[in-house]
Formats: C-alpha cells, structure tokens, sequence
C-alpha cells in the first residue's frame, strides 16, 4: 500500500473518532445568546475588565450611572440547567434566581410582600388567592408579563416539573383563572400554609410564554425572565455569565435602588474542590467564598475582604433507623441521644464559629423555633446513657465494648454522605459513642447511594442535613407519607401526623406555631432524631464591592451593591 | 493492509457492544436510580415514581438495553442527559475539545522529556548521569498526581502567583493540570527509551555504523534513535486512550471542564445515558488508538506485517 | 500483544548464590529492597514506632505543626500524624498485596487458558480482555465502590478485578512462545495432561515478568487507591489509610500543610520502594538486559 494511502487511513481514524463526539446535527437550542465555540486558547481572561455590552435602551437615571460597572465572580459546582422546573440542584437555583421573578418574596422581616404581584388577596376559606399583577413589567425578550403567563408557567411546571421541589404545591391548586390580563386567581384543593413561602422560591419564577415557545420547551440554556439579570454565557463545566438587565425596575421597599443592578456583570466559576477555590479567592480569580472553619480567623481579618454570616436554613441531625431493631424502640434511641456531645461537634469541627448547637427540630432560622422548648432536649450526659443502656441489657463486655441483649456485639453503623464535614462528625460521634461504650461504624457513601438504601432501612443511625425554609418541613421529613422516600428515618407517628397536617392547613400565624411547638416537643421525646447543629456561613466578599445588604438569615442580597472603582 | 484494518474495525464492535452492555449491567447494580437521585433530598414517594416512569426504568431490565439499541443504532442518538435533559452528544463534545487538548500537551510532552531523558540516560550508560535521571523516572512514577497537583497549586499559585489556580481560558492554565497528567508516563517513557536504546545500540548495525567511524551523534540520531522509538509509539497509543478518562482527579482539581469529571459525575449522579456515552467515547479512543499504533508500528518496523 | 516475547522464558535456571550475588551488584534493588523492607517493618512494629494511639482524639492539640512530640503533627482531630502514617502502612500493604494477587491469580487462569488452549478460547478470552482494558480503569473502579460500598476489602476488589488482563496479555503471549517449545510439545506429545504440563513447563517459564510485572502493579494499586480514598471512595473514616488522611488535609492546604505533605511522601517511597525493587529484579532476572 502507498504511503498517501496510509496516511489517509489513519487520517480517516482520526476523524471517526473525532467525529464520534461533535455534537449531532439536531439544531440545538438556539434562544440563548450563542456562546462561541469552545476555544480554550484563545478566549479571553476571566476576570478581564467589563466586556463591552449592548447598549441599554432606557438611559439609567444619571445617579446611578458612576455606580454600574463590575463583575463579580463567585465559585459554584456544576450547575445542571436553568430549566426551573427541572431541577432542585442549588447552584442552578442561585443563577436562575436572579433571571427570574416570582409573583411574591420574603421581607427582611420574614413577611412575605408583592414581587410581580402588585398586591395579593386571601378569601375568608383560605383556599382562594386572587394576585393583582404589575403592569409594566416586560420580560428580557420584549414580550410582556401578564397572567397568562403566569397560568402557563403553573401548567408547564405540572406537565414537566416531577423533578422540582414545588410540584406538589401546585398539584394543590384546583383551578387557574385570569378574569382580567392583570388578575391571576388560584383556588387550592384545601387550605396550605407554606403556599407563600414555596411560591416564594425561585423554583415558582414566572416564565416567558413566548422564549418557552421560541425554545421549543428546551430553556435549559436559553433562560428568558423578568428578573435583575440576563444569561449572556455558559462554556459548560466552567464558566456561566449573565449580564444586568438594564431596563429593570425594582419595587421592593428594603432596597435603595429602584432601577437595574449596579453590578454590570455576575460570573459564576464552576470550581468543584474547595482548596482550589481558597486559592482561586487568594489569587483574586474569583470575589466570594464561603470558608471552611480551619480559614475563618485568617480571612475575616484580611483587609481585602468583608466578612458575613448567614444562617442556614436547616439543620443536620442523628437519625435513627425506627423502624429497625432496637431502634425502634425509644428508650434505645434516647439512650444514645445521651451520648451526643453538641459542643465538642461545634467546637472540633467548626471551630466555634461555622455552626450553632440546636436543641430543636426547627433551628433559630426557621419561623416555629421556640427557646422554651430547650427543656426537651436529650441533652448530653454520658452517665445517663450508660445507666440507660445497662437498664436495657447492653452490658458492657470484655474489650469494654457493650453486647445486644443476646450477647452479641452491639455495632450499629451510621450511615452518611461523603462530605469532609459528615465525615468529621462522624467520627467525632464514634468516639463520643466509644465513651459510652458502644462501637458505631462509620459508612460513608455517595448521595446516589444513601438516597437508594435509606428507604429500604438498611441503616441504623443515620447523619445527614435538611435544608427547607418553612415549619412544613415536618411533612417532608418526618411524616408517615413519606416513609418510602424523603423520611430518611422512617418514622411514622399518628399523633406527630395529625400536628403536620394541621400545620399546613392552619392559616392562624399564633395557632400555626402552637402546632409546631407540639410536633417539635414529640419529635425530641421520641427520639428518631437527635438535632446536632445549625450551619452558619461565614462568607468573604472582595472588599471592592460596597452596599451589600443581608436579610433575616443573614443572606446576602446585592441588589443595593456596586462595585467601588 | 486495507483487509487488516477492515478485520480490526470488525472486531472492534463486538468489543463495543460488550463494553455497552457491562456498563449497562453494571448501572443496574449500582444501588440508586436516576429517579431516586433526580427526586433528591425532599423526594416522596409519588415523586420517585413518576419520574421512573418518565425515563422508563420501569421497564424490564432487556426491554430497557433493547431501547437503548434501538435509539443507538436507528437514531445515532445516545439519548438525554437525565440531569440537564441536553442530547448526550451536545455534553460529550462540549467537553471533548479540552479532554483532547489536554491530553495531547500531556502526551507531547511525557514524550518529548521522557524521549530525551531516555537517551541522555542511554548514551551515559553506567555512569552518574544515567543513574540520576533513571532515579528521577522512578521517583516519577511514585508520586501521586492528585498530591503533586495540591503541591503545585500551593507553591506557583499561592506562593509565587505565576500560574492561574482555575479554569481554561488561557495557556497559563494548561501548564499545572499538562504536568500532573504527563509527569507518571514521562516516567515510563523515559525509562523505556532509555531500555530500547541500549538494545538497539548493542546491534548488529549500530556497531557497524561506529566502526565505519560516524560521529557518535550521527549514530544515536541516525541510527539508533529510530528504531528505539518504536516501543514510545506503543505506549503513546496506550496512554491517549487511557488518559481521556483517567484525568478525573486532574481535571476536578484544577476545575478543567474534561469529559473524566463529566464521567465520573455521571456515575455519581446515576445519569446513565452520560455514563454510556462517556464510556463508548473512552472505548472507541482506545481502540483507535491501538490500531493507529498498530499501523504506525508496521510502518516504522518493516519486518511486521498484517494478514 | 506486541513486545510479550521479550520477557518470555527469560529466566535461567540459576542457583540461589548466583542470584544474591546480581542482587548485590545492582544498586538500584538494594535501595528497593531497603524502603521495602522498611515499608514492611514499620507495618510489623506499627504498635512499638508509633507512639501515639492513631485513632486517638486529642482535642486540645489540634493542628499542631511538626515539633519533638509530633513530629508530622497533628490532624483536624488532635491525632498524631506520624502514628498514622505509621499505621496507614499495614492497610498499603495490605490493600496493595491483596489486590495484586487477585490480579495475578484472575490474570494466570485465564492467560494460561487462553494461550494454551487456543482457538476459540483463546478468541473469546481475547474480546474479553479488550472490553475489559477498553473500559476507562478508574471509572470501573469507582462503579465497582459505588455497587459494593467503600471498605478497604472493596476497594482491593475493584483494584484486582481491573489489574488482571495486563497478567492476562503477559502470560498468553509466554505460553503461546513457550508451547513452541521442543520440551513442552514432548510433554504434550506424550499425552500430559494440560494441567499438568501447564503447572510444571509452562508456569515456571513466566514467574519472572509475572514478578516484575507486580511490583509496578502494586505501586500502581497503592497510587489509585489513595486516589480513590481521595475522593471519598476508599478505606472508610477514621482508618489511617494514607489517600484518606491526605483528602482531609486539602481543605487545610493554607493553613497545616503537613496534613498533606507527609503522607504524599510516605505513598512516594513506597510505591518508589516497590518500583526499584521490580527494576532491580527486571536487571536480575531478565539476562538480556545485563551488561
């Protein structure tokens, strides 16, 4: 064979291979603004100055015209899509919470007022709520913002949104109207509680009718909102850009700025590994971070940084495993409980400063927390839970370690995620159980893996976190329904059941609260979790930017901040 | 020739469907579920359900490997992310360019110092120089890439501020994740260069040439170096396809947006269509690679030859 | 599949003495077998070295930077870093012979099998073998802890099962030289059992690439799975595995360096310690090579 034939061959090789991995000629999404090609030599820097922009069509108000300008960048993992129906990933919900807008939001204060709505109305059975909407808003692609759009974004998110968080909220609602092109009215199969505060989230943002259409339903990348900013760019695995959206009017009470963000540009760098996004926030590549406690002290008294606090809201617990022996029995669980030391968690792990020891099911940022409860608590006491567990039949043995009843070695293992900081508790909670005399395993897994074996209750302790902004967290974790999958604990209490359902259907802020403060008092009696601690985050923010506002939990909201040239 | 390559190419898709079905297999046992994991923390059961069916793992075990068949092979379609619902292909070739290029300034560059480390050691045989660098192949290949990453990252990043920490936007940023990749096979090449060149200047040919009275280098470049080539290109094949999936902890820490970390957050994720994809596009470099490396041996060696 | 012959039937028939004495000429086994043993030792006397409990808790001396008491330091946990290190060794050992020898074992049968028997066999090992060696290792590995869950046990499975086709490809290749020979084709000729002229014709002929082939495979199962233990995927918490205790002290890379630099040094000598020794014993046995 001659040598251009062969050469040919393997060029052809090449190609096959290559060729295998372009993309397929199916036209992909085209309503995002087209990112170029990949071209990882040739793009620019990240944290170059402001790229020129399109010019705004409303010249803003000449005040503010010294305060924009900026970029700030901020690290995040993988973002999986800006579909808001699709997702219940976090970091999708910080990016597509600034492109879209919901019809109501939470206050400072915890209230919940008008977003897109100009005013709401309650009807006196609670299960009709009549939304006036605001008239001048406009979506990013020209078209306007009305009910319909509102009707159809409700729809959509029941045809499409098995994935998100809210579908059973909206799965609630009987019947959609739109008497007038300004007037949305929803009438809910019973009365929900918690309907502000989901509708609230950023999952509930109201779409574009028409970019949906002009996407043919495929708004993972072609994001089109009435929100602060707009998508500019994603280069997938590393960088998302969005760009301020300059004819944006805001109507909220708690920020100065009734126009367009100052902030030109919000980057977000997809940086999986902490260390490398300390190094990235030291080498000035990207402009926030939440720090791990081991950095707190050097950071926060750095000059080039400001530092915050924000609670989460959440809680991490110990769980049980009610449903398998012994745990199923109270006292077994209590016992244990005993054994817990919160301060030493807080202090080893967290250095005193990125967690709170909670008391209660419901943390001090969560509405329904009540100090009086602490009187509850199974507070640690390893003379108790020794006497507890000898009362029970688990004797100390030979090596020091307690035996099951029937003599044999009382080992339970807890099971956890693969975080660095589950890790760590864990392993401050086996020596803690040690003291006790009781030899716990640790069983660190990855999150597919303990979502699929929690419910077929292959555990006996279980250490994981809940995130959710609402009392109603009950129902989602500790409540009989959900037994088979989010109750990760398995357990089923008619009594706690009846509070729950309460809970949700009690409008009355002071009865509402009542209710809780009872689930939360059963819940610490029985013991199917042990609460450990509230995180706090201690976040720095490159000192360049000023205005930076914080509400309730300490969050930060920056539609105030500028960047200080 | 053609009829070798055409048996190869047959060969290679028996290879391929059962590289397809043991990823299917082994997906299976993966406790966990797209459903499950896409329903996530605040899952109910109703929840889990839908979504299961949605994707259609509520269907027997072969109806589900049949779909994706029959989607495959009617379609050339590798089907939807379940976690982003972008075509597998789109994910696949928005990362490839980087996996590519990554790999192929790691390859360059394993190459061109371990070539040259090799020779250096070869023509030193015996003495101070040879063992030295010898000694520095080893120590080479005994370091963990992951650590000498963080260590790098610390001394040019943090302490010098000559390198960028994260991402892919420049030249700057190829140099740290290109030296963690390539530093273990430059090790190996290094030490086989330096193993073919002592052979090949034992021979027949080589003595000849010096015994003519050729320059020494003339010998080495002329003569030996050729032919002690021919083991590097094996292992250049080898290590492309290894590579293109075996960056994942490169690629993770440096932030360097690869197929490996698309590959191994597939896994954890149990977004199989992504794990199909990934794993087919690793399989079929691989095989490619060895049968360009198979074609290139016969060229650089002519006393191969394929039936 | 290419160069297997160069190791095959290598090794002479030399007495023990003449060996000892290659040994000794080849400086670079002698630095092997010394980090080696010293690898080995500090797994046998890890309870006389270390002199801290290595799962002990010390809350009170946290982070602490190398000094006389400690002299690798201490972790986010007050525990000793050195006593650590020195317990780590027993799990390297253990995880790193493990696995090897299930790849060794997996990858002799079916070598031999297919280079033996040929043919269909043989054709069918091979596709075997090449979707095997097609599949991305560490993607195998990380399914394989994902299946089974993270245990040491575990992960020297997942390590042996993907280790065992390199074994598979170096002994087919032996076998199918060594078949060629007058003395095995006799032993065939005469109506030996297969087994049999495999055990006693066949196998001795390939220990010496089987033996240099493992020490680089240990080095290479101490590297992956410290690389998996990295990531979360490896020996489970609070096991003094050298991978685990480098990923918690990433997040301390500013601020307690030794965290991380330690046991990374600790993983370099011995899977450098492994590597010398298999040069060394490549130089040994591998006449060829000698000058």
């Amino acid at each position: 064979m001659s040598y251009p034939v062969r050469l040919s061959l393997i060029v052809l090789f090449v190609l096959i291979l290559v060729s295998a991995c372009a993309p397929a000629p199916t036209p992909a999404p085209t309503a995002a603004p087209p990112t170029a090609a990949p071209k990882p030599t040739e793009a620019t820097k990240p944290t170059s100055a402001p790229v020129a922009t399109t010019a705004p069509t409303a010249a803003p108000k000449p005040t503010e015209v010294s305060k924009v300008g900026g970029v700030l960048t901020s690290p995040a993992n993988d973002p999986d899509t800006l579909d808001l129906h699709q997702t219940s990933n976090p970091d999708s919900y910080v990016v597509f919470g600034l492109i879209y807008e919901t019809l109501v939001t939470e206050a400072p204060d915890g209230s919940y007022v008008g977003l897109l709505a100009e005013s709401y109305d309650i009807s006196a059975d609670n299960k009709t709520i009549t939304f006036k909407l605001r008239k001048d808003v406009k979506y990013t692609d020209g078209s306007p913002f009305n009910a319909e759009a509102v009707k159809f974004t409700f729809e959509r998110l029941l045809r499409v949104g098995a994935k998100s968080p809210i579908q059973s909220t909206i799965k609630n609602i009987e019947a959609m109207e739109t008497p007038d092109e300004f007037t949305f009215k929803m009438t809910m199969k019973s009365p929900y509680a918690p309907i502000f505060h989901d509708l609230a989230t950023s999952y509930a943002g109201i779409l574009s009718p028409a970019a949906v259409k002009a996407a043919n339903d495929n708004i993972g990348r072609a994001a089109i909102g009435t929100g602060p900013y707009t998508l500019k760019s994603w280069q997938t695995g590393q960088l998302i850009v969005l760009e301020r959206n300059a004819n944006y009017k805001n109507p909220l009470k708690h920020f100065d700025n009734k126009g367009a963000p100052y902030i030109q540009e919000r980057r977000f760098k997809i940086i999986p590994e902490y260390a490398t996004q300390l190094a990235a926030l030291e080498a000035g590549e990207i402009d926030y971070l939440g720090l791990q406690s081991q950095d707190v002290a050097k950071y926060t008294k750095d000059a080039r940084f400001k530092a915050f606090d924000s609670l989460t809201t959440g809680l991490t617990y110990l769980g049980f495993d009610t449903k398998k022996p012994p745990f199923d029995n109270p006292k077994v669980r209590q016992a244990l409980a005993y054994a817990v030391n919160k301060n030493e968690i807080i202090q080893v792990v967290f250095e005193n400063t990125l967690a709170k020891a909670t008391c209660c099911p419901l943390p001090p940022s969560i509405q329904g927390y009540d100090e009086k409860l602490k009187q509850f608590e199974l507070a640690y006491d390893p003379e108790k839970s020794k006497k507890a567990l000898d009362d029970l039949g688990y004797k100390v043995g030979a090596n020091k370690m307690r035996t099951t009843p029937d003599g044999k070695p009382f080992q339970p293992a807890i099971y956890t995620t693969t975080s660095n900081t589950h890790g760590k508790v864990s392993t401050l909670l086996q020596a803690q159980f040690q003291a006790v005399g009781v030899d716990m395993q640790v069983k660190q897994m990855e999150s597919g893996a303990l979502l699929a074996l929690t419910p077929k209750a292959e555990h006996d302790l279980y250490l994981n976190g809940y995130s959710w902004n609402e009392p109603d967290m009950f129902s989602l974790f500790l409540s009989c329904e959900r037994v088979q999958a989010s109750n990760r604990v398995l357990y089923c209490n008619q009594d706690l059941e009846k509070l729950i359902v309460a809970g949700r259907t009690t409008l009355d802020q002071t009865k509402r609260m009542q209710i809780y403060a009872d689930a939360q008092k059963i819940t610490m009696q029985e013991a199917p979790w042990q609460p450990l601690y509230m995180t706090v985050s201690k976040i720095v923010v490159s000192a360049k930017f000023q205005g930076i506002k914080t509400d309730r939990t300490g969050g930060l909201l920056w539609h105030d901040a500028y960047f200080a040239k | 020739m053609t009829r070798y390559i055409i048996q190869r190419l047959l060969l290679a898709i028996p290879v391929l469907f059962g590289v397809s079905f043991g990823v299917f297999l082994m997906a299976q046992l993966v406790p966990g579920d797209p459903a499950t994991v896409l329903a996530g923390d605040t899952a109910s059961p109703q929840m889990i359900a839908a979504l299961r069916q949605e994707l259609g793992l509520d269907q027997p075990i072969p109806v589900q490997y049949l779909r994706f068949l029959e989607r495959l092979i009617l379609h050339g379609s590798l089907g939807n992310s379940t976690r982003t619902h972008r075509e597998v292909l789109v994910e696949i070739a928005d990362r490839f360019p980087y996996t590519l290029l990554l790999t192929l300034s790691a390859v360059i560059l394993s190459t061109v110092v371990g070539v040259l480390m090799g020779i250096f050691a070869a023509i030193n045989h015996g003495r101070a120089g040879d063992f030295v660098t010898m000694m520095l192949a080893v120590i080479g290949l005994s370091v963990p890439s992951f650590w000498l990453a963080l260590l790098m990252i610390m001394l040019f990043a943090l302490n010098l501020h000559w390198l960028p920490v994260t991402g892919a936007a420049s030249w700057q940023n190829l140099i740290m994740p290109t030296i963690t990749l390539g530093l273990h096979s430059a090790s190996v090449k290094a030490r086989v260069a330096r193993a073919s060149m002592l052979e090949v200047m034992g021979q027949e040919y080589v003595r000849t040439a010096r015994a003519k009275g050729l320059r020494e280098q003339t010998v080495i470049v002329g003569h030996a170096l050729k032919n002690a080539l021919i083991p590097i290109v094996t292992l250049i094949g080898l290590q492309f396809g290894g590579l293109l999936g075996g960056a994942f902890i490169t690629e993770t820490i440096f932030g360097w947006p690869g197929v490996g970390r698309l590959a191994v957050q597939s896994i954890f994720n149990r977004d199989f269509p992504v794990i199909q994809g990934t794993v087919l596009l690793v399989a079929v470099a691989y095989l490619a690679s060895n049968l360009i490396v198979d074609i290139v041996y016969g060229w650089l060696d002519p006393r191969i030859r394929y039936n | 599949m290419t160069n297997d012959k160069t190791f095959a039937a290598s090794v002479q028939r030399s007495p023990w003495k003449d060996f000892l004495k290659r040994v000794r000429r080849t400086p670079t086994a002698l630095i092997g077998i010394a980090l080696t043993l010293g690898v080995i030792a500090m797994a046998v006397f890890a309870p006389i070295i270390a002199p801290f409990d290595p799962l002990q808790m010390n809350v009170r001396e946290r982070l602490n930077a190398p000094s006389m008491t400690h002299p690798f330091g201490t972790d986010d946990f007050g525990r000793d870093i050195f006593s650590r290190v020195v317990w780590g060794s027993r799990l390297a050992l253990r995880l790193g012979t493990l696995s090897v020898l299930i790849a060794v074992s997996g990858g002799i049968i079916l070598g031999l099998i297919a280079g033996y028997y040929g043919g269909w066999v043989d054709n069918l090992l091979s596709r075997l073998l090449e979707i095997v060696m097609a599949f991305p290792g560490i993607l195998f590995a990380i399914t394989i802890i994902a299946i089974l869950g993270p245990s040491l046990d575990n992960l020297v499975v997942a390590l042996g099962l993907f280790g065992w086709p390199d074994y598979a490809r170096v002994i087919r290749g032996s076998v199918l030289s060594a078949k060629q020979r007058e003395y095995v084709e006799a032993a065939r000729a005469v109506g030996a059992k297969a087994g049999r002229v495999m055990a006693r014709h066949i196998l001795p002929n390939v220990i010496a690439p089987i033996i240099i082939l493992s020490a680089t495979r240990f080095g290479g199962a101490l590297l992956t799975g410290s690389g998996l233990s990295f990531i979360g995927l490896g020996v489970p918490i609070p096991q003094p595995e050298w991978g685990a205790i480098m990923a918690t002290g990433r997040d301390y890379m500013a601020s307690a360096w030794w965290i991380t630099v330690f046991p990374g040094v600790l993983i370099a000598l011995a899977v450098l310690g492994v590597n010398l020794l298999g040069d060394g014993l490549r130089d040994v046995l591998d006449p060829r090579l000698r000058k």
